[in-house]
C-alpha cells in the first residue's frame, strides 16, 4: 500500500470515529440460542424476551442461534470484545462455557439459564433456575387422569438434566395420581428432529399410549404427525407457547413460559450495578397453564388443583442421578 | 425383551414408510453414478427439494405442485453438477461437496426469507395414506403393504422400473457402457455428455422426489437440515447396494429396520444406553457393507471426467 | 484399385509439440495398407485424426472422392470409418453380444439382444471371427478381444477398418488368425489400414505401406518394392545391421542356479511356484510369457526386492535368496528394470548421481566418502560412449527421453559390471518404447555383457526379440517354468501355445 492511500485511510477512519461514538451510548446485550428462532418453540420465546429488554432499556442486542457448545467459547468471546456488557445463555448446555468465561472476562456479566441454582456461581452472573421438572409433573399427572388405555409415552429430547428430572416427574405424577398407568419414554437423541420424533411417537403409540407428553422443539410436528395417523385418538402436550392450530383436536395443554418476566428484572438490575442473583421459574413464576382442552369432564379441574399444590410449595423430588 | 418383537407388523410398517426417502434418492444417485458421474451432494440436494416442496405446497396447497417443484429444484442443482462435471472437466467431489454446503445454507435461508420469526410454525397437509382396494384388507400384511401413502407405493415400484431402464433399454446400456469406458462409446459415435446430462436430470428428479418425501408424508413441516444425513446415506446404499437397484433396496429395508426396531427396543430396554441405540443402525449398515462389499465393482470411470484428446 | 480414402496435408500439434507435420496418405478398396514408423513418427495420431477421435488443426479428407468433415467418431462413422485401438476399448463387464450391439440396438424401447444375434454370428462366420458372445469381454483373451472389436466395426458396415498395432498382445497363433481375418476382409473389398512398428508384419501381410517420420509420410511402396533394410532406412533415416548372438562358446560354468522357487502373492495365493532354471556363463538366456504369469515376481525376487517362501537362489555358487540387495550385487549381479522411471531413477537427481546410484559403495571409497568429482568424471564418459542427449551430466534425470534414461541405467549396469565384476545381468523389457538406434544399442550391450562371460537373464514380451538374441528360451506359464528350448529348436509356434497353457508335449 503505498503512502498516499495509507494516508487517506487514516484519515478516513479518524472522521468516522464521531458517528461511531454517538452509537456508543447504547450499552449492549448478546443472547446465545441453541437452536433457531423461527422454532416457534424455546428459541422464539428466548428471541421475543431479547427484543422486549432492547425495547425497554433500549439496548443494542444481538443473538447468535443454532450454536453447539463447541463453538460457543468463540462466539462469547467475539461479542465481549466487541463490548457486549450482557451475554445471555438461553440454554443450560453452555454452563460450561460460562463457569470458563466469566471469571476471566469480568467486565461482563452473564444470565445463564440452568436447572436450579449453580454451585460457585461466579460474581458476574445471574442464575436463572427453570424448575422444568415441576411443570412437568403437572402434565404428567394430567396424562395419568385422561389416559384411557393406562399408558402414557413421554418424547424426550436430549438426555439433559432439565429432561431427566422432568421424566421422573411425570413419572412420579403417574404414580401419585393412577397407579395401574405405565409410563413409556424414549431419548430421541434431538429437539429438534421432526422425523425422529415421529417415529418414536409412533413406537409409543403402536404400545398402547394414547397420551404423549411431548420435551422436543422442532420435533413436535413429528409427533402431531404421528398422532394424526394414529389408529385411536391420541392426546398430547406441549410447552413454551400456546399452539392449539397445529393439532386443534389432539392437543390438550400447553406448559406456558414467560421468559419476558426474568430477562425484565435481571436486565434492569444488571443496568443499575446489580451483578449476580438468582431466579426461579417455576409453576406461579414464569410457567403458567394454558387452557386444558379435549380431555374428559372434571380432569381440567383436578389438574389445576394440583398446578395450585406445586405453585404452593408441594415438593416435587428432582432426581438426576436415575431414570425410571 | 421378546422376540416377537422382531416381526411385529408395526415394525415392517414403519419400515417401508422410512425406508422410501431413502431408495428414491439412492436410485437417483445410483443413475447418476452409473453413467460415470459422483455426486456426493444428495444431502444438500435433498435439502433444497423439501423446503421447495414444503413453501410451494404451502404457497399453493397443493401437494403435488409442491413435489413437482422440489424435484425440479434438485434436479437444477445436479444438473449444474454434471455441468462442472462435463463441460469443465472439474472435479466432482469438491463441487459436490460445495452444492452439499450450499444446499444446507440456501434450504434454511429460503424457509427464514419466506416465513420469518413466527411463534406457530407453519405446516400443511401430509399426504393420506391410499388403502388399495381389497388388498388393504388382507390380514397382517394388508395393514402392511397395502396401507401406504402413494409415494410409498411409488418407491418401491420405482425400484423395478430403474432395474428395467437400466438393463433392459437401449438407453440403459448405452449409460452403463458410459459409466465403465467413455472413450469406448465416443468411438461409436454416441454422445457421452448428452448421455450424462439426460443421468443427471433424472437422477436429479428422483433424489428431490426423496427429498420432497419428508415434509409432504412424514412432517408436514420443515426445519433446518432436516434430512438429518439420509442423503449421505443414500449415497452409502449406492455402494452397499453395488450399483443395482434391487439390492440397493434391499440395504434401505434393513437400515429403516433397524432404526424402527431402535425405537421400538428404546421403550422397553433400559439397560442399553440411548446413544447406543441411536448408532446402531449405522453400525449394523457398516457391518454389513464390510461383509459383502467383497466383489463389488464400482463403474470403472466413475469420477473420472472424459476428455477424448486425452492421449494414452 | 480406386483410392478410396485420400487425405492430404493434415497438419496437428499437442500444445508446443507438432504430431503431424503436413502428411498425405491414401488407401484403396481391397487392399490391405500398411503404416510403418518408429513411436512418436504419428502413425497413431494421423489414424485418430481419419476415425474422428483428434480434429486436424489443418488438412482435408476424402472418401471416395467426395470431401469429409470428420471432426467426431460419429462422422467417421458415417463415412464407414472404425478403428479397433492398442488397447482394447470395450466395456469389460459386457458381453461380446452387448459390445457389439453398444450403439446399433435396433432404436425400439426394450432392448432384444435376441433379435439381433443371429445376424451377428452369421457376420462372424462370414469372416471367421467365431466366438462365444455371451461371456463377459474381461474374460476373454485378448486375441479373442480383439475379435468382438473387429466384430462391432463390421456390424456397423464400415468400408474401412483401421487397426493400432493389433498384435501387441498376441501369441504367434493369434497374429495368424489376425491377418487371416484381414485378408478375408480386403477380399470382400474392404480397406484395411493397420498401424504397427514390426516390419516383418508389414512384409509379411501388406499390399501396400506407408512409411512415417517425424509426423510426416516420407515414402508409399508397393509390395514388389518393399525389403527389409529398404524400410528401416525409411524408418530412421539410415542403414542399420541388427545384432544376433555369438555362438555360445560355453564355458559351462553356471552363473544363476534357481531351485523350487516360491513367492506368495496377495491372500496367500502362489504367484510363483516350483520355478527351477539355470543360466550359464555367456548366455544368453530369454524368459517368454503372456505378462502376469509371475515375470515380474521372479525378477524382483532376483533383484532382492521381494523375499521368496521358498526355493533358493544361487549366483555365482553364492546362496543369495534371503541377502541384500548391496550383498548381491557385490557378488556379480546387474539389473536393469522394467519401469525405468519408477524403479530405475530418482528422477529429482542428476545424471551423474543416478549413474552412480548402486555403484557408490564399490567405486569411489566406500565408507562416509563420496568423490562427486571422480563420479562426475565417470558420468561424462558414459555420456560419450553411449551417446546419451543431456545438457550436461549435471542435467536433471527427469529431463531426458525415454531412450536417454535407459541409455542411462545401461551404462549404470555395465559401470557396476566393470567395477565388480558382472556376473548376472537381469533386463525385463529393456527395449520397450525405444526407437530403432536406441533398441539397437541396448541390445548390442546385453550381447557384450555375455561375450564378456556373463549371463544374461531377458524378460521381454517381444517373441522375437528373444528369437534374436537368445541362446536359450525358458517359458513362463503360472508361475513356473513350463518349457525350455535351445536356440536350434525355437519354434514360435510351439511356444506361443505354452505361453497360453497348453501342455508341454516334449521335455524340456
Amino acid at each position: 500500500m503505498d503512502r498516499r492511500s495509507f494516508l487517506a485511510l487514516t484519515l478516513a477512519g479518524a472522521a468516522a470515529r464521531p458517528g461511531l461514538a454517538a452509537a456508543q451510548a447504547k450499552r449492549k446485550m448478546a443472547m446465545i440460542m441453541p437452536g433457531p428462532i423461527q422454532d416457534a418453540d424455546f428459541n422464539a420465546v428466548g428471541y421475543l424476551a431479547l427484543q422486549q429488554v432492547a425495547k425497554t432499556y433500549d439496548l443494542q442486542v444481538s443473538h447468535s442461534e443454532s450454536v453447539v457448545v463447541a463453538d460457543a467459547e468463540r462466539i462469547t468471546r467475539e461479542y465481549v470484545t466487541a463490548g457486549y456488557e450482557i451475554v445471555a445463555n438461553h440454554g443450560g448446555q453452555f454452563i460450561p462455557i460460562m463457569n470458563k468465561l466469566a471469571p476471566q472476562l469480568s467486565n461482563a456479566t452473564w444470565i445463564q439459564e440452568a436447572s436450579g441454582r449453580l454451585p460457585n456461581l461466579p460474581k458476574n452472573v445471574w442464575n436463572i433456575g427453570r424448575k422444568f421438572h415441576q411443570g412437568f409433573y403437572v402434565l404428567g399427572a394430567l396424562g395419568a387422569l385422561a389416559t384411557k388405555t393406562d399408558r402414557v409415552g413421554m418424547v424426550c429430547g436430549v438426555r439433559l438434566p432439565d429432561v431427566i428430572t422432568s421424566v421422573n416427574s411425570v413419572a412420579q405424577a403417574i404414580k401419585d395420581v393412577n397407579g395401574k398407568a405405565q409410563l413409556l419414554y424414549n431419548w430421541v437423541g434431538d429437539f429438534n428432529d421432526p422425523v425422529k420424533a415421529r417415529q418414536t411417537a409412533e413406537a409409543q403409540i403402536a404400545a398402547g399410549a394414547d397420551f404423549i407428553v411431548v420435551f422436543v422443539n422442532l420435533g413436535l410436528s413429528g409427533v402431531i404427525e404421528a398422532v394424526k395417523a394414529a389408529p385411536r385418538p391420541v392426546l398430547l402436550t406441549t410447552f413454551y407457547t400456546e399452539k392449539w392450530d397445529l393439532a386443534p383436536k389432539n392437543l390438550a395443554i400447553s406448559l406456558l413460559f414467560d421468559f419476558n418476566k426474568p430477562y425484565h428484572e435481571i436486565v434492569g438490575k444488571i443496568l443499575k450495578g446489580e451483578r449476580t442473583g438468582y431466579y426461579e421459574m417455576r409453576p406461579g413464576s414464569g410457567m403458567e397453564l394454558s387452557e386444558i382442552r379435549n380431555v374428559p369432564p372434571g380432569v381440567g379441574d383436578k389438574v389445576r388443583a394440583i398446578f395450585k399444590d406445586v405453585v404452593g410449595g408441594k415438593a416435587i423430588p428432582e432426581v438426576l442421578d436415575k431414570t425410571p | 425383551m421378546s422376540l416377537w418383537l422382531l416381526v411385529d407388523p408395526h415394525l415392517w410398517q414403519q419400515t417401508l414408510v422410512y425406508a422410501a426417502p431413502l431408495i428414491i434418492a439412492a436410485l437417483g444417485e445410483l443413475i447418476i453414478e452409473r453413467s460415470g458421474v459422483l455426486n456426493i451432494g444428495i444431502e444438500g440436494m435433498m435439502l433444497v427439494a423439501a423446503v421447495t416442496c414444503f413453501v410451494v405446497t404451502w404457497q399453493t396447497r397443493s401437494a403435488a405442485a409442491g413435489i413437482v417443484a422440489g424435484m425440479g429444484a434438485a434436479a437444477i442443482l445436479t444438473l449444474l453438477l454434471v455441468y462442472y462435471a462435463v463441460a469443465l472437466g472439474g472435479p466432482q467431489i469438491t463441487v459436490g461437496l460445495g452444492l452439499y454446503v450450499l444446499g444446507v445454507g440456501l434450504s434454511s435461508l429460503l424457509f427464514r426469507v419466506v416465513f420469518g420469526v413466527r411463534t406457530s410454525p407453519p405446516s400443511v397437509q401430509t399426504l393420506a395414506p391410499v388403502p388399495l382396494p381389497g388388498l388393504a384388507d388382507l390380514p397382517v400384511v394388508g395393514h402392511v403393504f397395502f396401507h401406504q401413502t402413494l409415494l410409498t407405493y411409488l418407491a418401491f415400484l420405482l425400484v423395478p422400473l430403474v432395474h428395467l431402464a437400466l438393463f433392459r433399454t437401449p438407453w440403459g446400456l448405452r449409460l452403463r457402457a458410459t459409466g465403465e469406458n467413455p472413450r469406448s462409446v465416443d468411438a461409436l459415435g454416441i454422445s457421452v455428455e448428452r448421455l450424462r446430462y439426460g443421468a443427471a436430470a433424472v437422477g436429479g428428479l428422483l433424489i428431490g422426489l426423496g427429498g420432497a418425501y419428508l415434509p409432504i408424508v412424514l412432517t408436514g413441516t420443515f426445519s433446518d437440515n432436516m434430512t438429518a444425513g439420509r442423503g449421505w446415506l443414500a449415497l452409502m446404499l449406492v455402494i452397499f447396494g453395488r450399483w443395482m437397484p434391487f439390492t440397493a433396496l434391499g440395504g434401505a429395508l434393513l437400515f429403516a429396520y433397524v432404526e424402527a426396531f431402535q425405537f421400538k427396543a428404546g421403550i422397553v430396554e433400559k439397560a442399553v444406553p440411548v446413544q447406543f441405540l441411536l448408532m446402531l443402525p449405522y453400525l449394523f449398515a457398516l457391518v454389513v457393507l464390510v461383509r459383502i462389499y467383497r466383489g463389488a465393482r464400482a463403474p470403472q470411470a466413475l469420477a473420472v471426467p472424459y476428455d477424448r484428446e486425452a492421449r494414452g | 484399385m480406386a483410392e478410396r480414402v485420400h487425405m492430404s496435408g493434415i497438419g496437428k500439434r499437442f500444445g508446443e509439440t507438432v504430431a503431424l507435420a503436413g502428411v498425405d496418405f491414401t488407401a484403396a478398396r481391397g487392399e490391405i495398407h500398411g503404416l510403418l514408423g518408429e513411436n512418436g513418427a504419428g502413425k497413431t495420431t494421423l489414424m485418430n485424426v481419419l476415425s474422428g477421435l483428434y480434429r486436424a488443426d489443418r488438412g482435408q479428407i476424402a472418401i471416395d472422392g467426395v470431401a469429409a468433415a470428420i471432426s467426431a467418431p460419429s462422422d467417421a462413422l458415417r463415412h464407414g470409418i472404425g478403428m479397433v485401438h492398442q488397447h482394447v476399448e470395450l466395456i469389460p463387464t459386457f458381453s461380446a453380444l452387448e459390445n457389439v450391439l453398444l450403439g446399433r440396438e435396433g432404436g425400439r424401447l426394450w432392448l432384444r439382444p435376441e433379435r439381433h444375434r443371429e445376424d451377428i454370428e452369421a457376420l462372424a462366420a462370414r469372416f471367421g471371427l467365431a466366438l462365444d458372445l455371451d461371456v463377459e469381454v474381461r474374460r476373454l483373451a485378448v486375441g479373442v478381444q480383439q475379435k468382438v472389436e473387429i466384430l462391432r466395426s463390421l456390424y456397423r458396415g464400415v468400408g474401412i477398418l483401421i487397426l493400432d498395432e493389433p498384435t501387441t498382445m498376441l501369441t504367434p497363433q493369434e497374429v495368424d488368425t489376425l491377418f487371416g481375418t484381414l485378408r478375408a476382409m480386403a477380399d470382400q473389398g474392404l480397406t484395411v489400414v493397420f498401424i504397427t512398428h514390426k516390419i516383418r508384419e508389414i512384409l509379411a501381410n501388406c499390399d501396400r505401406v506407408t512409411v512415417m517420420r517425424g509426423g510426416l509420410q516420407v515414402a508409399t511402396l508397393a509390395r514388389a518394392e518393399m525389403d527389409e533394410g529398404r524400410l528401416i532406412e525409411l524408418m530412421i533415416g539410415e542403414r542399420l545391421q541388427s545384432s544376433s548372438p555369438i555362438a555360445q562358446a560355453s564355458s559351462g560354468d553356471v552363473v544363476l542356479d534357481v531351485r523350487d522357487l516360491a513367492v506368495q502373492g496377495e491372500r496367500g495365493r502362489p504367484v510363483l511356484a516350483d520355478c527351477t532354471f539355470r543360466v550359464g556363463a555367456g548366455e544368453v538366456v530369454g524368459v517368454a510369457g503372456v505378462a502376469g504369469n509371475g515375470q515380474r515376481e521372479l525378477a524382483d525376487a532376483l533383484a532382492g526386492a521381494l523375499r521368496p517362501a521358498g526355493g533358493r537362489i544361487l549366483l555365482g555358487g553364492r546362496d543369495v535368496t534371503a541377502a541384500s540387495v548391496r550383498t548381491r550385487i557385490a557378488a556379480g549381479l546387474v539389473v536393469i528394470p522394467e519401469d525405468r522411471i519408477a524403479d530405475g531413477l530418482l528422477p529429482g537427481l542428476s545424471v551423474a548421481e543416478n549413474l552412480v546410484l548402486g555403484l557408490h559403495p564399490f567405486a569411489f571409497g566406500g565408507g562416509l566418502s563420496f568423490d562427486r568429482g571422480r563420479a562426475r568424471a565417470l558420468a561424462r564418459e558414459a555420456i560419450a560412449e553411449y551417446a546419451i542427449r543431456a545438457r550436461s551430466e549435471d542435467a536433471m534425470a527427469v529431463e531426458l527421453s525415454g531412450g536417454n534414461i535407459q541409455k542411462v541405467l545401461v551404462a549404470r549396469a555395465m559401470a557396476q559390471a566393470r567395477a565388480v565384476g558382472g556376473r548376472l545381468l537381469v533386463a525385463t523389457n529393456p527395449t520397450r518404447g525405444l526407437d530403432v538406434r536406441a533398441t539397437e544399442f541396448v541390445r548390442r550391450r546385453c550381447l557384450a555383457f555375455a561375450e564378456a562371460g556373463g549371463g544374461v537373464l531377458l524378460f521381454s514380451e517381444d517373441l522375437d526379440e528373444l528369437r534374436q538374441l537368445c541362446h536359450r528360451i525358458v517359458v513362463m506359464f503360472r508361475g513356473a517354468i513350463v518349457a525350455d528350448f535351445r536356440r536350434e529348436r525355437f519354434d514360435p509356434y510351439a511356444i506361443g501355445r505354452l505361453m497360453a497353457g497348453a501342455a508341454n508335449p516334449a521335455a524340456p
